[in-house]
């Protein structure tokens, strides 16, 4: 069996995606961009990347808009969505921890045009690893990498964040 | 464990609600479940967007074949928040074609594809019946079946005294009035036992309580005031007018100074105690006004849950149905 | 036509007969019995490790014709009957229109003979239409063949006819069958017990029972009428039957197969094959009803057969039809029975064949040589399942469909003649 990959050290990661949302802002020319993280690793991440920019912050569980209820039954914890401003005709950052099949950000899109209409939706993750199912991809990604089918990877928190990299057992 | 027919009935061979008839027979980590998961449903209630899409593309039909608007808008705006389509249908049955007009409602229903059917019956045992023996694929949520059972009031109930009392294990808890003919204290009961609570208390007259309420774990008073000692939950019970023509109590005045909750009754109870009414009250009957509309009533609050409930057994049935569908086919392949 | 049967136990409790023999029948008649009979028959039966006993007599069955005949059938049911090991059986009046009338009568003893199953002793209406109001013209019914005079489940409310019927019914000796339920008391659905409150079903009190019978009691002790109460269910309905009896009152009592076998716990997860009149009781009355049956105060079993349609019993519980068919299961059920508060076979057995015939004046069946070969070959051991090949009754009401049974009558003889051979 393969060695498992060496990962980043967490804290240079986030400075990584921050530094690359500064960019995506400057050249892309995103007037007051708000920031919504996605619950909960995304969350933990958006929260260091509002207080970076001195940026709006908003957090949104999408358990209610699942597309997998139907197979894996309803989480009976779901965190309330917190949006407080109004998303129409705004330039919105979505940030999640890890980017692997899009259906969560699928239903973060969903959840987010319930709220209104957004002028602009551009995605940092903290890193993108293979297994896309939907034409979704990061604007800014720290860490792009291959897994094997039993490993998959979660950022633990909130304090430290700490990338970590889980395997399955034996598939 | 060996589980009660109402149980197996109830849930998926792994364990997930799939039909919503009785809280009898449900295990304790189903009804926090139902609970926890409500509370989510209360917090998108009080959004500015109060619409999820979990049963998106799902037809529910409200079955009535009792007329009750209050409890079907309930189960109407709770699909409809759910993205649910929903059609709704009041049901009249003459006595004598009761039997065969159900079967064929049921049929022609289940030819549509429907998904959910929320069932709202005047016998006992009409939503078990369709969920048994008529259209199992179907979830089924009991809406009150004759004087058996009203699962999501009574949960309801649950989910207002967990909010603002919290655990359940040293609450002390009275259901007052005609329990005998009421198709939610009979599920109160046992949700709070099954819930861990110690104390739970029926307070009536004899003509209004049931035979051996004891088996539902429930001590029973005739005096309203012993009843009322120390307790932390008044639930107070609709009565129903038409009891007095059937020689179950003489009038409404009488029945009022017996067991109507006034001020000085409350004062038995807790300070903190708080007062619960399934609505529409009859002033001056059950209740006195400057109780119901006191700091220690909830009533209100208690319709906004009602909607968070139907919510969470909604969805949860629903998720449960398709899954057992989906495994029952994998068996097939 | 002859037949021999070889080394069946042959059990006649009326004539204290329990032993292995050999028993041969010639023109319908029992022409010997002995322990080893020589003579060549026609039809030679090896009934070794069998049960040969009397033709049973059922004093309560519905056979549903006139009026009902999407239910069952006079043919159909004195069919199932026979395979219970029937020979006569006592139809209750409650069909439609009411037997209340001798071409009523006539027509439900023209059926029953053309099928030729059974004899019937039929129990025709006490009031007319069973409306508990005019009297029926019981002379005529009488000598038209009916046994005895019942309201079937209507509760006659009027102490006035009630009175008049008795002393009417005294006056020419005839015989009232009576099913003892308070009308107001048994609007319900179940016993009035813990199941009944957790199920939010109305509850039929033990006082529906215990009210009615002390109520009759009094009308039989004033008026001397001859009484036979059906149905009995509970441990305080029985205690009030053994007070009458010892007080001498001319009164016998029957109980249904189901209320020996089943209690009220058969209801749970509404199960409307257990929707029953009187309701299916607790535990303790079953026990009691049992040892009624060992002390003698209960005299009969019946089977108060009951068929009906699948649509009878396919609604909320409430809804559906009252009665079990009880024909496909009569024997694995009775048999079961042995042994229960000390219940022996030759109880059993007498409180289905010698008892039974003798409260509805019927010719005692017994095997005694000279008598008709009215006779029941029952294999005790035979396991078979209870299916739609095997069932006999068009009753879809089956409590143990698809179960696996144990006993079932072999052959049944009808005046000589084979009604039934499984």
């Amino acid at each position: 069996m393969a060695q498992a990959p060496q990962l980043p050290d967490t804290p240079s990661l986030i400075a990584d995606i921050i530094q690359q949302v500064k960019q995506l802002i400057t050249q892309q020319q995103l007037q007051n961009p708000l920031i919504i993280g996605i619950h909960t690793g995304g969350a933990w991440l958006a929260e260091a990347l509002a207080a970076e920019l001195q940026a709006p912050l908003g957090k949104l569980d999408i358990s209610f808009y699942r597309d997998d209820f139907t197979q894996q039954g309803l989480n009976p914890k779901v965190n309330p969505s917190n949006l407080p401003f109004d998303v129409n005709d705004r330039n919105v950052i979505l940030v999640d921890d890890v980017l692997m099949s899009g259906r969560t950000v699928r239903a973060a899109l969903n959840e987010i045009f319930d709220y209104g209409r957004p002028a602009s939706i551009k995605l940092a993750t903290l890193c993108a690893i293979g297994g896309r199912q939907l034409p979704i991809q990061a604007d800014a990604c720290a860490l792009q990498m291959d897994l094997a089918d039993n490993q998959y990877l979660q950022l633990q928190g909130p304090t430290p964040l700490q990338l970590t990299l889980i395997e399955r057992g034996n598939p | 464990m060996s589980l009660s027919p109402s149980a197996k009935l109830q849930l998926t061979d792994s364990g997930e609600l799939r039909h919503f008839l009785t809280v009898d027979g449900l295990p304790k980590t189903m009804l926090e479940r139902i609970l926890d998961t409500a509370n989510s449903f209360v917090v998108v209630g009080n959004q500015e967007v109060k619409k999820v899409p979990l049963l998106r593309g799902k037809t529910v039909v409200n079955l009535f074949f009792e007329n009750s608007t209050r409890t079907r808008s309930t189960f109407e705006l709770a699909a409809k928040r759910l993205s649910a389509d929903v059609l709704n249908l009041d049901i009249k049955t003459s006595a004598t074609s009761k039997g065969e007009s159900l079967l064929d409602t049921l049929r022609n229903l289940r030819a549509m594809h429907s998904d959910m059917f929320v069932v709202r019956h005047s016998d006992s045992g009409a939503p078990h019946f369709i969920a048994d023996q008529v259209t199992p694929n179907v979830a089924i949520i009991n809406a009150g079946d004759g004087r058996h059972a009203h699962p999501t009031q009574a949960m309801l109930d649950m989910l207002t005294i967990h909010r603002h009392k919290g655990a359940f294990d040293q609450l002390k808890v009275a259901i007052v009035g005609d329990i005998l003919h009421s198709r939610v204290a009979r599920d109160q009961a046992i949700a709070l036992n099954t819930l861990g609570c110690q104390d739970v208390r029926f307070i009536g007259p004899n003509t209004l309580l049931p035979t051996e309420a004891a088996s539902l774990g429930v001590t029973t008073h005739t005096n309203m005031d012993q009843g009322l000692q120390d307790v932390d939950v008044v639930i107070m019970l609709r009565l129903q007018t038409e009891r007095m023509d059937s020689a179950f109590l003489p009038s409404a005045g009488e029945y009022f100074n017996a067991y109507g909750l006034n001020r000085q009754r409350l004062a038995k109870a807790k300070p903190d105690a708080i007062v619960m009414h399934p609505g529409p009250i009859n002033r001056g009957i059950e209740i006195e006004s400057e109780v119901a509309d006191g700091s220690q009533s909830l009533i209100l609050d208690q319709v906004g849950y009602g909607i968070a409930i139907r919510m969470a057994v909604m969805s949860m049935a629903m998720s449960g149905q398709m899954q057992q569908r989906q495994s029952s086919q994998q068996e097939g392949n | 036509m002859s037949m021999l049967i070889r080394q069946a136990r042959t059990l006649d409790p009326q004539h204290n007969i329990d032993k292995l023999q050999d028993v041969l029948i010639k023109d319908g008649l029992i022409v010997e019995i002995s322990n080893h009979i020589e003579t060549q028959a026609e039809q030679i039966i090896d009934a070794s490790g069998q049960l040969l006993i009397p033709g049973m007599t059922d004093l309560l069955s519905y056979l549903r014709q006139p009026g009902n005949s999407q239910k069952g059938t006079i043919a159909s049911e004195t069919k199932a009957a026979a395979s219970a090991g029937f020979t006569c059986v006592a139809p209750s009046p409650d069909t439609q229109p009411a037997t209340d009338s001798t071409a009523v009568l006539e027509l439900v003893e023209d059926r029953a003979a053309q099928a030729g199953f059974c004899d019937l002793a039929p129990i025709a209406a006490l009031t007319q239409g069973l409306q508990s109001s005019h009297l029926t013209n019981m002379q005529g019914l009488s000598k038209a063949g009916a046994i005895a005079f019942s309201n079937a489940g209507e509760d006659i409310n009027s102490n006035t006819v009630l009175l008049r019927c008795y002393e009417y019914a005294a006056t020419f000796g005839l015989k009232i069958f009576l099913q003892a339920r308070d009308a107001d008391l048994s609007n319900g659905h179940m016993h009035d017990g813990a199941l009944a409150t957790q199920l939010g079903l109305n509850g039929i009190p033990v006082m529906a029972e215990t009210l009615a019978i002390s109520r009759q009691l009094q009308f039989i002790e004033h008026t001397g009428v001859s009484a036979h109460f059906q149905q009995i269910s509970s441990a305080s309905g029985v205690n009030l039957i053994r007070q009458a009896k010892a007080q001498g009152l001319p009164v016998t009592a029957d109980v249904d197969l189901a209320h020996l076998c089943y209690t009220e716990a058969q209801v749970q997860g509404y199960a409307s094959q257990y929707h029953v009149q009187p309701p299916l009781r607790g535990e303790d009355d079953r026990q009691a009803l049992l040892v009624a049956l060992v002390d003698g105060t209960i005299d009969a079993i019946v089977s108060a057969h009951q068929p009906h349609e699948a649509a009878a019993k396919c609604a909320p519980f409430a809804a559906t039809e009252l009665g079990m068919a009880m024909y496909d299961t009569f024997v694995p059920l009775l048999l079961g029975l042995q042994g229960q508060a000390g219940l022996s076979l030759n109880q059993l057995i007498k409180a289905t064949t010698s008892t039974p015939a003798a409260i509805a004046g019927q010719d005692s069946n017994g095997i005694m040589v000279g008598n008709t070969a009215n006779l029941c070959l029952i294999n005790p051991h035979q396991i078979w399942t209870l299916d739609e090949a095997t069932q006999q009754s068009a009753g879809a009401n089956q409590s143990l469909q698809g179960q696996v049974l144990t006993g079932r009558a072999q052959l049944t003889l009808h005046r000589g003649k084979i009604t039934w051979q499984a």
